[in-house]
């Protein structure tokens, strides 16, 4: 195994695309680089050299859950969001007394594709609509919750459009019922501020390597009860998801990763050091958005009146294909994402864009960019300077600009 | 994802020369309002238009921004000295599709010669049927990187191949003006519509619009590619796996049309469904390897469960519960009821003596599971509703 270079040689990467993933700071690099290798012991050794290396998983746990206002002690660490999400909704269904799950259609595929095997195995989902500007709306949650609905999962953030969901009514409105509430806040954590407590959120996943921590880690907090108005607190219940041996209280099985544990809960310092930072990203955004939409005639901007994370921007343009324009910005080195259904294998547009009853013909134009706290001023200018060219280049090969002109 | 492009296609989508917008071959009609609406509201299929006493205008669209390609083709024709004049092409599509319509282009800039070049006539059952001469299979090797002795070292990515039928698609609309003159998608009329049928063969996948003769015409390629991967003993298919080779098969088209890549019901509820094509032209698979892997059907064989339509479906298992099972339950004062079938899975309802008993309706329901597995089709469950 070599280190290879980018097969393109190119002089400049513009990295917008941080809600794909983010580049790790070279600090996390650096206390992971130490925890391979001079502390390289296991933490569940009983020798001092491995066994005093819960200090750092003890340290991570705070960092982490001082993002989100959580319990270190309810933290379970996971190979990523993904691990995390599974969990959360088969640990949960698994002792449910009800079968009935509320999700919505925009979740990530890591909650959907979950749901439809729970959904063979028996259980019932149902899955909410969105607005037009990509929002689950509390009316439509109410109008659906059953006897038996044990579950609802409903994600912080949306990844392609940066929508925030109305998380806080939503664990206000469930806080006295017997349902579990769950949230991927894989996209929200460490780009905005969250509260478990105050918005009565049971269960939240996250990843470390979307605010610029290491892949491959990520964990979920479980609330281990609920107050429900009068009465005894009523226990949160869920069953483990990997088995193995006794790390975690048994409800994680496998070896403490404790390398990228030291780089999530280095990250998670970061990100709570930087949480300013997140007015300057958003203005950078504005500015990009801004600038599109003075140079680029007819573009549309997706949930634009929603509230929004502050590093996302998700623009439609109309008469030039997705993946043409993400190839085209890739050849000079800007690193952006698309919905368009030719740059998936499947050939299937964008289910959250679908679902948002955005107009067919515009699904596969789309292009998101997401910025990072590294993002600076001048690489905005640099797409800017750039991208109008190619559009109108593309607009000109599909004739948009011709039919539109007449 | 990111596609492995070969150098040539990239090099052609970057350079386009053949751009209507730059080209202009519109302005020659500057005036057809109609024409040009149905152009921006992407309903126009095909059109046919005279300059002047020499010269023909030809127009052939393919796909929707919806699916993610769109492609209008346009051909200056000069009728006297049988030859193509000008070029030009509209594209809404990735690098892929955009690199396929340049190519197709340059080919028939090179080739100039209209009939015998562009196109062929085949006469057919007393017809004449117009045939495009440029092919997605030339468009493609046209576009993949070779080394000094022409050896292929790169090709357009499999999965993007479906992208290059744009071309081929967009011309055989085209001749269809040369035929029907002008068609509108919204203003079809049934004459045209049997003509397209008739052209095409009937519609198979509603979703991307793909034709049974679309698909069909795959096969001998594909049969051709799967031979020589089994002669190379690259594939794990055998000869006798149909199933397999039927999935080949499916995958392939799919792969070089988008039929069945969304909503799926082509692949069986349809008539015809995609299944029931590969099998109508391939019935028989030849163990012995001979030239042809495949053998085509001579006469008309029974169709498997799985090719069946879905009504011819539902009979079978009908047939085979009044046969095998309700003579049996009838004798203990029981009755059994066919409810539904979705997809593979039977939904049946016990009745009278049996349907008191929970334990004895689990234990049926498998029983029955196990009778049509056997006489119907392996793959079928069932499941009994109370």
């Amino acid at each position: 195994m070599v280190i290879r270079k980018y097969s393109r040689p190119i002089e400049k990467i513009v990295y917008m695309d941080n809600n794909a993933t983010t580049r790790a700071d070279p600090l996390v690099a650096e206390v992971m680089v130490h925890y391979l290798t001079e502390e390289y012991g296991n933490s569940e050794s009983v020798h001092h050299f491995g066994g005093d290396l819960r200090y750092v998983e003890d340290d991570a746990r705070e960092n982490v859950t001082r993002l989100f206002n959580g319990n270190p002690a309810n933290l379970y660490f996971t190979s990523g969001a993904t691990e995390a999400n599974n969990w959360a909704l088969r640990g949960v269904m698994k002792r449910a007394k009800g079968k009935h799950i509320i999700t919505s259609t925009v979740e990530h595929p890591s909650v959907l594709n979950v749901c439809k095997q729970l959904e063979l195995d028996g259980y019932q989902v149902t899955y909410l609509p969105v607005t037009m500007e990509g929002v689950v709306e509390l009316d439509a949650l109410i109008a659906s919750v059953r006897e038996d609905t044990s579950l609802v999962s409903i994600m912080y953030a949306n990844n392609e459009t940066g929508a925030i969901m109305p998380i806080a009514d939503i664990g206000n409105y469930l806080k006295d019922k017997k349902i579990i509430f769950h949230s991927d806040a894989t996209q929200a954590l460490g780009k905005i501020s969250l509260d478990v407590v105050a918005e009565h959120i049971d269960l939240l996943s996250f990843s470390a390597h979307k605010f610029h921590g290491p892949k491959g880690i990520g964990g979920l907090h479980i609330a281990p009860r609920k107050r429900i108005a009068e009465g005894a607190p009523w226990r949160i219940e869920i069953t483990p998801f990997i088995l193995g041996g006794e790390q975690q209280d048994y409800m994680r099985g496998g070896t403490m990763n404790i390398p990228s544990i030291a780089g999530l809960g280095k990250a998670a310092e970061l990100a709570y050091l930087h949480s300013g930072d997140s007015n300057q990203v958003e203005k950078l955004r504005n500015l990009l958005e801004q600038s599109i939409s003075e140079q680029v005639p007819g573009v549309i901007i997706n949930s634009q009146n929603a509230r929004r994370l502050p590093n996302t921007t998700n623009i439609i343009f109309p008469g030039a294909e997705g993946e043409s324009i993400v190839d085209r910005l890739s050849e000079i080195g800007i690193c952006v994402s698309t919905g368009s259904a030719c740059s998936s294998k499947s050939l299937t547009i964008s289910h959250v864009l679908d679902a948002m009853k955005v107009e067919p013909s515009c699904i596969n134009s789309v292009i998101r960019f997401s910025l990072s706290r590294y993002t600076s001023e001048e690489e905005i200018k640099y797409v800017i300077h750039n991208l109008p060219k190619i559009i109108e280049k593309l607009r000109n090969y599909s004739g948009y600009t011709r039919k539109r002109g007449g | 994802m990111a596609w492995d492009y070969p150098e040539k296609l990239r090099e052609v989508a970057a350079n386009p020369r053949f751009i209507e917008s730059e080209v202009g071959l519109l302005r020659l009609i500057e005036g057809d309002g109609k024409l040009k609406s149905a152009l921006a509201s992407g309903d126009l299929i095909a059109a046919k238009r005279d300059i002047d006493k020499e010269r023909t205008l030809y127009i052939g669209s393919y796909g929707s921004p919806a699916c993610g390609d769109y492609m209008t083709l346009f051909l200056l024709v000069n009728n006297p000295t049988n030859s193509v004049e000008k070029i030009s092409y509209d594209n809404y599509g990735c690098t892929s599709s955009i690199g396929a319509s340049e190519m197709g282009a340059r080919l028939i800039d090179k080739i100039k010669q209209f009939e015998g070049g562009v196109f062929q006539k085949r006469e057919e059952k007393g017809q004449f049927q117009l045939e495009p001469l440029i092919l997605n299979s030339g468009i493609l090797r046209e576009l993949s990187d070779v080394d000094e002795s022409g050896r292929v070292i790169k090709s357009v990515p499999k999965e993007k191949h479906h992208c290059s039928v744009m071309f081929e698609q967009a011309l055989r609309n085209l001749l269809k003006a040369l035929t029907h003159g002008d068609i509108y998608g919204s203003l079809l009329s049934e004459d045209q519509k049997c003509m397209i049928d008739e052209v095409d063969g009937p519609l198979v996948c509603h979703c991307f619009d793909v034709h049974e003769k679309t698909i069909t015409r795959l096969f001998q390629s594909i049969d051709k590619e799967l031979h020589e991967l089994m002669a190379r003993g690259e594939s794990d298919l055998r000869p006798d796996d149909k199933e397999g080779i039927v999935k080949y098969f499916h995958e392939r088209v799919q792969e070089s049309t988008k039929a069945g890549g969304a909503c799926g019901k082509c692949h069986y509820d349809r008539s015809p469904s995609i299944e029931a094509l590969i099998l109508r032209e391939f019935p028989n698979y030849n163990p012995k390897g001979d030239d042809k892997v495949v053998v085509r059907a001579e006469h008309k064989e029974e169709k498997p469960y799985f090719a069946l339509p879905f009504f011819d479906r539902v009979k079978l298992i009908q047939e085979a519960i009044d046969t095998f099972v309700r003579p049996s339950l009838q004798r203990d004062g029981g009755d059994i009821e066919l409810v539904s079938l979705e997809g593979d899975t039977v939904k049946v309802a016990l009745t009278g003596a049996c349907a008191t008993c929970a334990a004895s309706s689990v234990t049926m329901a498998y029983g029955v599971q196990q009778i049509l597995r056997e006489h119907v089709y392996k793959r079928l469950d069932v499941e009994h509703i109370g």
